[in-house]
């Protein structure tokens, strides 16, 4: 049996066969398990290799600082974040070790297009799930709504971006009133992911209450690094399985964000998701407008129809009403003519039986008075041929004895006499009565 | 019987047509017979204008003079 060695003897001795055994230099692929900054510039690292999430090997590292700040900063140029756990690298590696701090691995450079190409291989991995599990246009099938009033905002009260937003959707040139209500949520850091799921299933707790019309998740202003979280399956899965239309405004110049991929629809930044909100409030109002203007077509239209129509049914009712009028006039006019014909007529023959009446009447007037006439006449005759001075210019005389006729009186002789002449009275005393013999 | 207003054309007539009878019986004095005869022409007299008046009024009635 060998005399045995001092610890600091075996620890030499196990240094000196990994000098001696080892390459100076390895690159090796692995993940960083965790990763802190010294006091002194220094990285302190563990890098892990897994397989699922069992851990198959494992190993401390460090990046000295005058190293580590150059490693960083091309690091961050190029992957455009930096260094963190979690991150798949490709390291250049110098196995040491130290007979206090054992052994570890010594990173001398790593090769950010690596990492470059594992992010991307990792992001379409996460893409190929989320079509694969038809996560992906899950969200876009939502109608965007025409006048999103309600609005869920998922940011941080302290972003830039989220000022900007705010800024330009209350103070909106048509003053058109948005609601929104903010989820606060960290955006950047290992943490970010975790937040915005959480503030997404806030916002799905909160939703009967508020009755969001859409939920928006917006970035912007601060550092242009670190936008992994929003490449986050579990994110990405959180925003496709919301149950109100998502949209972003992540504002990174770079590809698009699978959060974006996901969400109903991205936008470049948080004003120009603002802008989108607001540009639904300006189509529905042209839309609106234009509705009343075919509305005032068509109103015009009909009334125009409406009044033609009366027009027409004026016109049609005076036609029919003068007609009658007319047909009414025109019997009236028979009727008065038929009238007065026949009144006419019958004035004519009462005219013509009073004429005759008048005639006859006349007639009998006149011989009526001619018969009177007549007889007046015949009467004077008599009266003429009676009267005594007839007899005498005749020549006869007329006797009478004592006032009376002689053939009322028994004449004898003697007797006074008293015979009358047309001129004469003559008295004479009778002296014989004779028979006359005529 | 000189009065118009009471003159009777029937009683004037039965009146001349007694006097002619009373003529033609020729029982009466001179004297009687000349008044009964002045009676008599002037009671036609009447009677004659009584006639014309008469005609007159109902042609004049009926719108025709007695032309």
């Amino acid at each position: 049996m060998l005399s045995p060695l001092s610890l600091l003897e075996l620890n030499q001795q196990i240094q000196q066969a990994l000098d001696s055994h080892l390459a100076p230099s390895y690159w090796v692929i692995a993940e960083i398990g965790e990763i802190r900054d010294s006091p002194r510039g220094h990285a302190y690292l563990e890098l892990v290799e897994k397989s699922e999430q069992q851990i198959l090997a494992k190993i401390k590292a460090n990046i000295w600082s005058y190293t580590y700040r150059g490693i960083a900063s091309r690091f961050t140029h190029i992957t455009g974040q930096p260094l963190k756990s979690g991150m798949k690298v490709l390291a250049q590696v110098g196995v040491q070790f130290h007979e206090v701090y054992g052994l570890s691995l010594n990173i001398k450079d790593i090769d950010p297009n690596f990492t470059l190409g594992e992010k991307a291989r990792k992001r379409q991995e996460t893409i190929d799930q989320l079509n694969k599990e038809g996560l992906m246009n899950l969200n876009k099938q939502f109608l965007l709504p025409k006048v999103p009033q309600r609005v869920a905002v998922i940011s941080s009260p302290s972003a830039a971006g989220f000022g900007d937003f705010t800024n330009q959707v209350d103070h909106n040139r048509e003053g058109y009133k948005v609601h929104w209500k903010l989820f606060s949520a960290t955006l950047q850091g290992d943490q970010a992911a975790n937040s915005i799921i959480n503030a997404i299933n806030e916002v799905e707790e909160k939703l009967q209450e508020h009755s969001f019309d859409l939920l928006v998740i917006i970035r912007g202003g601060g550092a242009q690094l670190d936008l992994d979280c929003f490449d986050d399956y579990n994110l990405a899965r959180a925003i496709a399985n919301t149950t109100l239309p998502v949209v972003t405004g992540i504002g990174h110049e770079r590809d698009e964000s699978i959060a974006d991929m996901v969400a109903h629809s991205k936008m470049k930044t948080p004003t120009a998701v603002a802008e989108f909100i607001l540009s639904g409030f300006r189509d529905f109002e042209d839309q609106i407008e234009g509705r009343l203007k075919q509305l005032e077509r068509h109103a015009a239209y009909q009334l125009q129809k409406e009044d033609r129509r009366i027009n027409n049914t004026e016109h049609l009712l005076k036609n029919i009403f003068l007609s009658q009028v007319n047909r009414e006039k025109e019997r009236t006019v028979r009727s008065q003519y038929n009238i007065l014909s026949r009144s006419g007529q019958l004035i004519k023959l009462k005219a013509n039986q009073l004429d005759h009446l008048d005639e006859n009447f006349k007639k009998l007037i006149r011989s009526i008075v001619l018969q009177e006439k007549q007889k007046l006449e015949r009467l004077n005759k008599d009266l003429n041929r009676l009267d005594p001075m007839t007899f005498f210019q005749k020549g006869y005389t007329r006797s009478e004895i004592n006032g009376k006729p002689l053939k009322q009186v028994a004449i004898s002789a003697g007797d006074i006499l008293t015979t009358y002449t047309s001129k004469e009275v003559i008295t004479s005393t009778v002296n014989s009565i004779h028979k006359n013999e005529q | 019987m000189s009065n118009k207003e009471n003159f009777s054309y029937d009683k004037a007539m039965a009146r001349i047509e007694e006097i002619v009878q009373l003529l033609e019986d020729d029982e009466k004095s001179i004297d009687e017979l000349s008044a009964l005869v002045s009676e008599a022409s002037k009671l036609v007299k009447e009677c004659k204008n009584k006639l014309r008046m008469t005609e007159e009024d109902i042609l004049k009635a009926f719108g025709e003079d007695e032309a």
